[in-house]
């Protein structure tokens, strides 16, 4: 567990907020991961779908940053199945390839992010969705 | 306008005709028909206003103008015309047509109207007003017929002569149309025959007669009349007909009409004329003759003979004598076609067959004629009814012809009644209408005769007005009304008293009716006068000029000895010697002075002298010859008193005086004897003359008996020849009555012509062709007109005639219709050229067809000839009958009459072709179907059709087919085929390659932008931290060994992009070294090791020394791909195998995992470019699908091989052979 940098004024009430990071490629979530722990949430990674429904039930993420692989659409199923069986759960996707985003928000995801992204955009995202 | 006049006249007169009707108005009928417009409104332009007659037109409804018949006349006449519409008076200067469908009949001076009937074959409109004017007007009736086509009028004309009428026919040729007037003049009722302009003045002429005006008869009024007696003498003269047995009525009426037509008034001007005009002569004579009759005349009459008479007469005749019927007075034969007719169908409907032979006689030749031809005018439909007309006539354009069964059923004679001896045997006379025009003794005699001719029960048929008078013993009535008698009696008069009577009637008046001679029977009365006679009657002998007696009467011994010797009949040898001169001068005297010779003479006997008187008594008897009756008387007393009163005293001079006398009387006697022997020296030679006349005629007679028997002989022969003739004659009446109906029923116009191409004979076809009407025959062809365009018709004929050669050709007869024309010599049986024959056969149907045909022909050949179709038939055998288009490669010549297998060389072919034909040939059902079929060795598809060819009665015969070549249509078609799937495989290759493309630029931007996702957050992780001075060594180092790894990752994967790159444009360059394989895999081994730490490679098995050629560099990309794959797809726990082993001439490297393997699907594209196998998708295994694409490219170029085994959840082997460096070599 990281500490959050008190020079950040964002990184106060929120510290603590656990934040779910899949990705099948263990270097994408060891980045990220790195990332939101300077920034000081709590992060939790997974690599397939079995894990990311496990995690989930155990524990209980505020956010889920979700990548979908393509060209499966194995992705978007388990966004679908998330968002029925957690509605309240913000889901920001991620992907490689260009995706219908309003296919994408129908789906229940809640942002979308193209990699590869802007370090500062994807804590923006965050902070907005764990806000609201 | 015209209206308006009609109806002016119209209603001007019906006023005046209240009035009543006018006596002795003479009422003119005129009778027209087609073209008879214009001859009446002449007629009526000719006559003058002021005639005193009464006109009525009787215009025909066929040809009548409707509404305009009135107003068309009153134009042309200054009389009134009125049209008729209801019943009016006659009234004198007036001009009558009937309004428009109404028929005009007159009765009692009164006009008639009948709604038109219009009947569907006749007109008779004239008939029917005729008639009724006869009847109503008698004398006073005049008519007038015009231009006509039917023959309607003719038994109008015929009903006003026998009433005593006049007759006026417009001249026939002078006529529009000419069969009305001269159908009138044939029948010879016409008095006058003029053209219309001059009828007027003839009608006026005859209408101002006394007679004709009043009836008034004016000298000739009995029989006694000397003019009349001479009148009758002439005609006698002129016909040999004797008319003093007709009624001076009767013949003082004729003649009075005849005066009256020839405008003269006194008898005796007519007698002159008579003596001078042998024309006149005979029109009187006819005109007295007339006898009218119609067919079935009282039609009441022949029913009640029907019903009463003839079954009776039917049943009761022998049914092999012939049923013979006399008509006398025949007239011009009606009645004894009607008796015949009706005889027939009783004998019809007694189904009995009796032989008919009606006797009809007449002293009239010319209505025998007539009666003969058995031609009556159409009208006769008027008395005859239909059923009958049937039966009995043949319908011709001339009018009704009787059947020749009628016609041979009647004999006509010229007979007269009064003086020729008549028909016997006879079982039904019919004399009706005659008597009433003889005298009632000649009636009485008349009815005698009819005794006589009739077998026992036999009828007779009297007329209206005529009864068996006083002689009711003869014959019994049946109908008293309708003079129906049946004879009495069984025996037969004696003819001869009938007609030797007769002879004297001719010349005396009767004195009494005739009475039956009485049998000679012996009453007291006859008895007296026989002793009487014998008593009181001298001695008489009747002897001829030769002496020779005849009859001798109350002989006496005194005159008559019979002398010793032969005997003798020679009154001079029987009587007594002294009185034979006395005899002979008697009778000399009684022949020279043809008068009573009275001569005496004494005679001395044994009682004293006697005082004998010989009286010879001439006799002119038909009977007797010449005869003298002789008879002697003896008168004692008178003797003694003359000797006493002239003896003188002196009896000197008494013996003187008797010397004297007696002297005188000597040389007298002397004288008388020379005489006499002189003249039995002339009588000696004349009777020598007479006996060798008598010889020669006896001498004649042998000849003649020998002649009769030779003439019976050559009768018998003639009869044999006459009754061949006769069956003869039936045949060629049969064969006639075939070839009649033939020639009508083939409907073949057929002309006869003779030698000078005059018509014979034609047939009613030929009207089609030529305008022939049945009065042509005998004209020149040439002279008719031809609806065709002639072609040299006649000189073809003419060339016929003379080169006997037939002639054919076509002729049109516009518009569109075709004969053949057949020209051919009229050969006799006996073979001589009689004319030529010309027939029109019409083929205008043929032609149509042949060009229809022909049309037809073209199409389908043009159509046929430049396609791949064949058409053909075969036979039953299935040999060729017929072919069109023959297969390619044969002519039809070859083909027709073989059979299949001689056609289609390929025997497979054959049978197949066979069997299908079989099928139709058996089934009788087409069939279709596609077959192949070789010529010159080139196999050509044929679509075949085959039907059965059918006889008319349905038979199968043969089959027709028509074959389409598609041998042609099937190359293009498979080409197309072909084309199509070549298109298909081109574009589903292409549609895979580029949807291989798009996921192989999806899966590798994705793959791109991993390195890429990764580079750029760690480089800004690790900006972040050195802005905020947070700096770990040991921590940025490994966050920057990521950062070089993920750029080494992008490198390989944009070597590898580069490699396909180059692969597809051909750049890939291996550059080949010796390479020792053991060593190669080793390293490449332990390379992989150091950077896979958590994976075991374990070299399995390694055969050494084995060395290729090939790019190390690109070798070592090949392995490195096969393991990497075979970590990738495999479990962290698994091991992977590497082997080097030789097969043959090559050197293989085998990487093997125990991975989640591959189906046999995947195996077979694994190294497809952008290939990637399911199950490595399902794993989230990333991937590009290039890797072992490179690798066995890479191989290939090494000329080496690459394939896989694998099972799924298993484990995967790849091994890479490549060729052996053989380093000896």
């Amino acid at each position: 567990m990281y500490t959050s940098d008190p020079t950040e004024h964002h990184v106060t009430d929120d510290a603590q907020a656990c934040i779910l990071v899949v990705d099948d490629r263990h270097e994408i979530t060891d980045f990220i991961s790195e990332i939101l722990l300077d920034e000081g949430y709590t992060v939790v990674t997974a690599h397939d779908a079995e894990q990311t429904v496990e995690i989930i039930t155990t524990a209980r993420p505020d956010l889920l940053l979700l990548d979908v692989l393509m060209p499966q659409i194995s992705g978007l199923d388990v966004l679908h199945q998330l968002h029925r069986q957690y509605p309240d759960l913000p889901i920001i996707l991620m992907s490689a390839s260009r995706l219908d985003e309003t296919l994408l928000i129908e789906a229940g995801a809640t942002a979308f992010l193209a990699k590869p992204f802007d370090m500062y955009d994807l804590l923006q995202l965050i902070e907005t969705h764990l806000s609201a | 306008m015209h209206v308006d006049d009609s109806q002016r006249a119209v209603a001007i007169d019906v006023a005046a005709l209240r009035q009543p009707a006018h006596a002795n108005l003479l009422v003119v009928g005129i009778g027209a028909a087609e073209g008879g417009m214009d001859a009446v409104q002449r007629l009526l332009h000719a006559m003058p206003a002021d005639t005193g007659l009464a006109f009525v037109l009787v215009y025909d409804a066929r040809s009548r103008h409707d509404g305009a018949l009135a107003a068309a006349l009153v134009e042309h006449t200054s009389m009134p015309v009125v049209e008729v519409t209801e019943p009016i008076a006659l009234r004198p200067n007036q001009e009558y047509v009937a309004a428009p469908g109404l028929d005009l009949r007159v009765a009692d001076g009164t006009l008639l109207v009948h709604e038109h009937q219009p009947h569907p074959q006749l007109s008779m409109v004239v008939d029917w007003f005729f008639r009724s004017l006869s009847e109503a007007y008698g004398r006073r009736a005049i008519g007038i017929i015009l231009s006509g086509q039917t023959r309607d009028g003719t038994l109008g004309a015929q009903a006003i002569k026998e009433r005593g009428g006049m007759m006026m026919v417009q001249e026939p040729e002078t006529a529009r149309a000419h069969t009305m007037p001269q159908s009138v003049v044939a029948t010879g009722f016409a008095d006058y025959i003029v053209p219309v302009e001059e009828m007027p003045d003839y009608l006026q002429t005859y209408v101002r007669q006394p007679y004709i005006v009043d009836g008034h008869t004016a000298t000739l009024h009995d029989s006694a009349n000397p003019t009349l007696a001479a009148i009758l003498r002439v005609l006698r003269g002129h016909s040999n007909h004797d008319f003093r047995n007709y009624k001076p009525s009767t013949l003082v009426r004729r003649i009075q009409r005849r005066m009256s037509l020839r405008s003269i008034e006194h008898p005796e001007e007519y007698l002159a004329l008579l003596l001078q005009n042998e024309q006149e002569l005979t029109h009187l004579y006819y005109d007295l003759l007339i006898g009218v009759t119609r067919f079935f005349r009282d039609p009441e009459a022949f029913r009640s003979l029907d019903d009463l008479a003839l079954n009776d007469l039917i049943a009761a005749h022998p049914p092999d004598m012939p049923l013979r019927v006399w008509v006398a007075g025949c007239a011009t034969g009606e009645e004894a076609y009607s008796l015949a007719m009706l005889l027939f169908e009783r004998c019809a409907a007694a189904h009995k067959h009796l032989h008919l032979q009606v006797f009809a006689s007449d002293i009239n030749e010319t209505a025998l004629t007539f009666a003969r031809q058995g031609l009556y005018p159409e009208n006769i439909a008027l008395d005859v009814s239909p059923r009958r007309l049937e039966r009995f006539f043949i319908r011709t354009d001339a009018g009704y012809q009787v059947t020749k069964e009628l016609r041979d059923a009647v004999v006509f004679a010229a007979q007269d009644l009064t003086s020729d001896p008549p028909f016997s045997r006879l079982d039904l006379i019919s004399c009706r209408n005659l008597l009433i025009y003889l005298t009632p003794a000649v009636q009485q005699r008349v009815i005698a005769l009819f005794h006589f001719a009739l077998n026992a029960d036999g009828i007779l048929l009297l007329g209206n007005a005529e009864t068996i008078g006083s002689q009711s013993s003869l014959f019994a009535s049946i109908s008293s009304k309708w003079r129906i008698y049946r004879r009495l009696g069984e025996g037969k008069r004696d003819v001869a008293s009938l007609f030797h009577r007769s002879g004297a009637e001719r010349t005396q008046a009767p004195d009494s009716p005739t009475s039956a001679v009485a049998p000679a029977r012996s009453t007291p009365a006859t008895l007296v006068q026989k002793l009487l006679l014998e008593q009181f009657t001298p001695t008489a002998v009747l002897i001829n000029h030769q002496y020779e007696c005849l009859y001798i009467h109350n002989p006496n011994p005194f005159y008559l000895t019979v002398p010793g010797g032969e005997p003798t009949q020679n009154l001079i040898a029987l009587v007594h010697q002294e009185l034979r001169p006395l005899l002979q001068m008697a009778v000399v005297r009684a022949i020279h002075e043809q008068q009573q010779a009275v001569i005496s003479g004494h005679v001395a006997s044994s009682d004293g002298l006697r005082d004998i008187i010989i009286t010879a008594m001439p006799i002119n008897a038909a009977l007797a010859g010449d005869a003298v009756l002789v008879t002697f008387t003896t008168q004692v007393g008178a003797i003694n008193e003359a000797v006493q009163a002239a003896a003188p005293p002196d009896v000197m001079v008494l013996v003187h005086q008797l010397e004297r006398e007696l002297s005188n009387t000597r040389a007298t006697l002397q004288g008388t004897i020379q005489a006499g022997e002189a003249a039995n020296e002339k009588l000696t030679a004349a009777n020598e003359e007479v006996m060798s006349m008598n010889e020669e005629f006896q001498v004649a007679n042998e000849e003649l008996e020998t002649s009769q028997e030779e003439l019976q002989a050559l009768n018998e022969e003639l009869i044999v020849i006459n009754t061949q003739l006769n069956d003869k004659v039936a045949e060629l009446e049969v064969i006639g009555n075939d070839l009649n109906n033939l020639l009508m029923s083939t409907n073949i116009a057929t002309l006869f012509l003779d030698l000078n191409l005059c018509i014979k004979r034609f047939t009613p076809a030929t009207t089609q062709l030529f305008n022939l009407i049945p009065s042509d025959v005998g004209r020149p062809i040439s002279d008719i007109a031809k609806k065709f365009s002639d072609g040299g018709m006649l000189h073809k004929a003419q060339q016929v005639l003379e080169s006997l050669q037939p002639s054919l050709q076509e002729v049109q007869v516009p518009p569109d219709r075709w004969y053949l024309e057949r020209i051919v010599p009229y050969r006799t049986s006996d073979n001589r050229i009689e004319g030529v024959v010309i027939t029109f056969s019409d083929m205008s149907e043929i032609k149509h067809i042949n060009q229809a045909l022909r049309l037809s022909e073209v199409r389908f050949q043009t159509a046929l000839e430049h396609a791949p179709i064949t058409v053909f038939n075969q036979n039953q055998d299935l040999l060729f009958t017929w072919i069109y288009n023959p297969f390619p490669g044969t002519t039809t010549d070859q083909i027709l009459g073989r059979h299949d297998r001689e056609v289609f060389i390929v025997p497979q072919e054959a049978d197949h072709l066979i069997a299908l034909k079989q099928r139709v040939l058996t089934t009788g059902e087409g069939v279709h179907d596609q077959i192949t079929l070789t010529f010159d060795d080139q196999a050509c598809f044929y679509d075949i059709t085959i039907e059965p060819l059918r006889e008319v009665d349905g038979t199968v015969s043969g089959i027709t087919a028509a074959t389409i070549d598609l041998t042609d249509l099937k190359r293009i078609q498979q080409e197309v085929a072909e084309a199509l799937s070549n298109e298909q495989a081109a574009r589903q290759d292409a549609e895979k390659a580029t949807h291989l493309r798009d996921m192989f630029l999806s899966i590798a931007s994705h793959e791109l932008k991993t390195p890429l996702t990764t580079l750029l957050g760690t480089a800004q992780l690790l900006q972040r931290r050195a802005s905020r001075g947070d700096i770990d060594p040991e921590r940025d180092s490994k966050t920057l060994q990521m950062i070089i790894h993920q750029t080494d990752r992008m490198s390989r994967l944009i070597a590898l992009l580069l490699d396909v790159s180059q692969i597809d444009t051909g750049q890939l360059i291996i550059i080949q070294k010796r390479v020792q394989l053991e060593a190669f895999v080793r390293r490449i081994a332990d390379e992989f090791s150091a950077s896979t730490p958590t994976r075991t490679i374990n070299l399995e098995r390694v055969e050494p020394d084995l060395v290729v050629l090939g790019d190390e560099l690109r070798l070592e990309q090949v392995v490195y791909n096969l393991l990497q794959n075979a970590v990738r797809y495999s479990r962290p726990d698994t091991a992977i195998d590497i082997s080097i082993t030789q097969r043959d001439i090559e050197a293989c490297i085998s990487v093997h995992d125990f991975g989640i393997g591959m189906s046999l699907e995947a195996q077979q594209h694994i190294f497809e470019r952008f290939y990637r196998a399911r199950n490595a998708n399902k794993i989230n295994v990333s991937g590009m699908g290039i890797g072992l694409y490179v690798a066995q490219e890479i191989i290939a170029m090494h000329h080496g091989t690459i394939e896989v085994s694998s099972e799924e959840g298993v484990g995967s082997t790849f091994t890479i052979c490549l060729p052996l460096l053989l380093e000896n070599h």
